[in-house]
């Protein structure tokens, strides 16, 4: 009964994936027609010449919102369960900010995305804003318990590395400055070949890289020192946690911008709709779900001819779920 | 089972008790001091979570240090006085995290693990309340599904650190009863801290004794009582509802 309904789940869930991919190829300012479209993606040639620049384009982006909704989800999952709190996530925890504080010093200074060296550079300082903070908060959760009050903690993190971002506009001339401003509403579109090869190599073999921690995740529900009791090493799982959430989300970041909503909303909704207990399952449910959550807002974001900001579609479809899993939270009267 | 040699325990500065020579067979054997004295700490040190120590500790004749955690919790199960779990997960759920330290890396159930879960959830008599939700479970409830998780992680040993801290009485006689029905059906050794006296003389082969900075082991159940009580400097037993 419960592997049925998972797998019904799975299969719903990649039919929408497929449709929406579908759909964002076809719609858009310049509808296309799905022959032409197969044409062009089989190598073919279409009547217009433009049309090829435009199939690559909404194709381009059709991927990195998958990737990039998928990582995120993940990301918050993975944090949900080693902090033990559904509302934790990329976002809340202050692990996005530090990666905009990274990706603001760079680009305020004035370095720009179009070299690989300029890329590389953009994407370490993401990496290591995001891990600082997430090395920050570990160091204040030895003096904080309580994981609520963490969270606050997490807030806070946010806020401080805003400002911080705030005084290194004082110093940054305009061009940067707008720059900085557009990428911070986030958006999936604008990654050439190159940086799309970087991006996909980066997110798929670190995805798959979190597998190694479906038993400690399994673990981990009943808190850390059952988990160590059932042979968990929580030190080195710790540590995993740390990289390979940070660095996901931070890749993200430093690509799509701060990306909101995606990392909690996903992962609370997908532990309540899964049936299995095994991260085995639940990881890979939460990355497609995220991809879905991405393409959507993607789609939404398309259809009003790029007008609407993706946190602002984010944020709409997101704020609902959590505010729905809090107050279910609280019905069923749950500790955490 | 388990045997303590010239054993030392620190927290920090504090030097908290020493203990020269203790050999622990299988059977039930209670953990008794005052608040402070170092209970959770002993039993954090055998599962290899508390390092400051000196001496040796053997699990199964072999020393504790060899052990890596994937196979010391082959050997030792834990239960704590208050679990909570993150999700919506059912008693059977909470009882097949037992078998995690013999799952491959993505955690795959096999008939083994369903068939020991099964027959622990018989001999625990659980079957009324398994399948439902662990978090809205009583804690009575709780805590006898942690005691079948433990169990199912197929140990020699089982620690509990103060199981009945939050138990009723008619739980807490409850709790008792499983216990030596563990003790009675399998071959383990039953390592349980409490504050608990009536039930020592009935229940267990043994007491350990955390008294002036030094771990004893008590062995003759008709003195457990006395012993204790003359430890904490408390002779008037009248006064005292035991």
């Amino acid at each position: 009964m419960n592997l049925r309904s998972d797998i019904a789940l799975i299969g719903v869930i990649i039919l929408g994936i497929f449709i929406l991919f579908w759909m964002n190829l076809l719609l858009g300012d310049v509808p296309m027609k799905s022959a032409d479209v197969f044409n062009l993606l089989a190598g073919g040639t279409a009547d217009n010449p433009a049309w090829s620049y435009i199939v690559e384009s909404r194709l381009n982006r059709s991927i990195v919102a998958i990737l990039a909704g998928g990582a995120l989800a993940i990301s918050g999952l993975i944090l949900q369960v080693f902090f033990r709190n559904p509302l934790a996530g990329p976002g809340v925890l202050g692990i996005t900010s530090g990666a905009s504080l990274g990706v603001a010093v760079v680009v305020l200074g004035g370095v720009t995305m179009g070299s690989l060296l300029g890329n590389l550079g953009i994407i370490l300082a993401g990496i290591i804003g995001a891990v600082a903070v997430l090395f920050l908060l570990l160091f204040i959760a030895r003096f904080i318990r309580n994981s609520v009050t963490l969270l606050v903690a997490g807030l806070m993190f946010g806020y401080f590395t805003a400002a911080l971002i705030n005084i290194l506009f004082l110093w940054a001339n305009e061009t940067a400055t707008r720059k900085y401003v557009v990428w911070g509403l986030g958006s999936f579109e604008g990654l050439n070949q190159s940086e799309l090869l970087i991006f996909t190599t980066l997110i798929i073999v670190l995805s798959l890289l979190c597998f190694m921690l479906v038993k400690p995740l399994n673990a981990l529900v009943a808190g850390t020192d059952y988990a160590a009791s059932i042979g968990i090493n929580v030190k080195s799982t710790r540590l995993l946690i740390i990289l390979f959430t940070g660095v996901l989300a931070a890749i993200v970041t430093v690509y799509c911008g701060p990306v909101g909503f995606i990392g909690i909303a996903v992962p609370q909704l997908v532990r309540v709709l899964v049936k299995s207990k095994n991260h085995a399952v639940i990881l890979p449910v939460v990355f497609i779900a995220g991809s879905l959550l991405a393409l959507g807002a993607d789609f939404i974001v398309r259809m009003s001819s790029n007008s609407l900001p993706l946190n602002t579609v984010t944020a709409i479809v997101g704020a609902p779920i959590i505010i729905w899993v809090i107050v279910k939270m609280n019905q069923r009267n749950v500790s955490f | 089972m388990l045997a303590f040699k010239q054993l030392e325990i620190r927290a920090g500065a504090r030097h908290l008790f020493a203990a020269s020579s203790i050999h622990l067979r299988n059977g039930i054997v209670a953990l008794v001091g005052r608040n402070g004295t170092g209970k959770s700490t002993l039993l954090k040190t055998i599962m290899g979570l508390h390092r400051d120590f000196s001496g040796e500790i053997l699990v199964d004749g072999k020393s504790l240090d060899s052990y890596k955690p994937a196979d010391l919790a082959k050997e030792i199960a834990i239960v704590y006085s208050k679990s909570n779990i993150f999700g919506s997960h059912s008693g059977r759920d909470v009882l097949m995290l037992g078998r995690l330290p013999y799952q491959n890396a993505f955690a795959k159930e096999t008939a083994v693990d369903r068939e020991q879960v099964n027959r622990i959830i018989e001999l625990l008599q659980l079957e009324k309340f398994i399948d439902q939700e662990f978090s809205v479970l009583s804690d009575g409830e709780k805590q006898l599904i942690m005691i079948g998780r433990a169990v199912v992680q197929d140990t020699k040993i089982i620690l509990l650190d103060e199981p009945a801290a939050f138990l009723d009485l008619v739980n807490r006689h409850q709790l008792m009863r499983v216990l030596q029905e563990i003790a009675k059906s399998t071959e383990k050794l039953i390592l349980f801290s409490t504050h608990q006296m009536d039930v020592l003389p009935k229940v267990c082969q043994s007491v350990l004794l955390i008294d002036q900075n030094e771990l004893r082991l008590i062995e003759d159940p008709t003195t457990f009582i006395t012993t204790i009580y003359k430890s904490f400097g408390m002779d008037n037993l009248e006064t005292d509802e035991v």
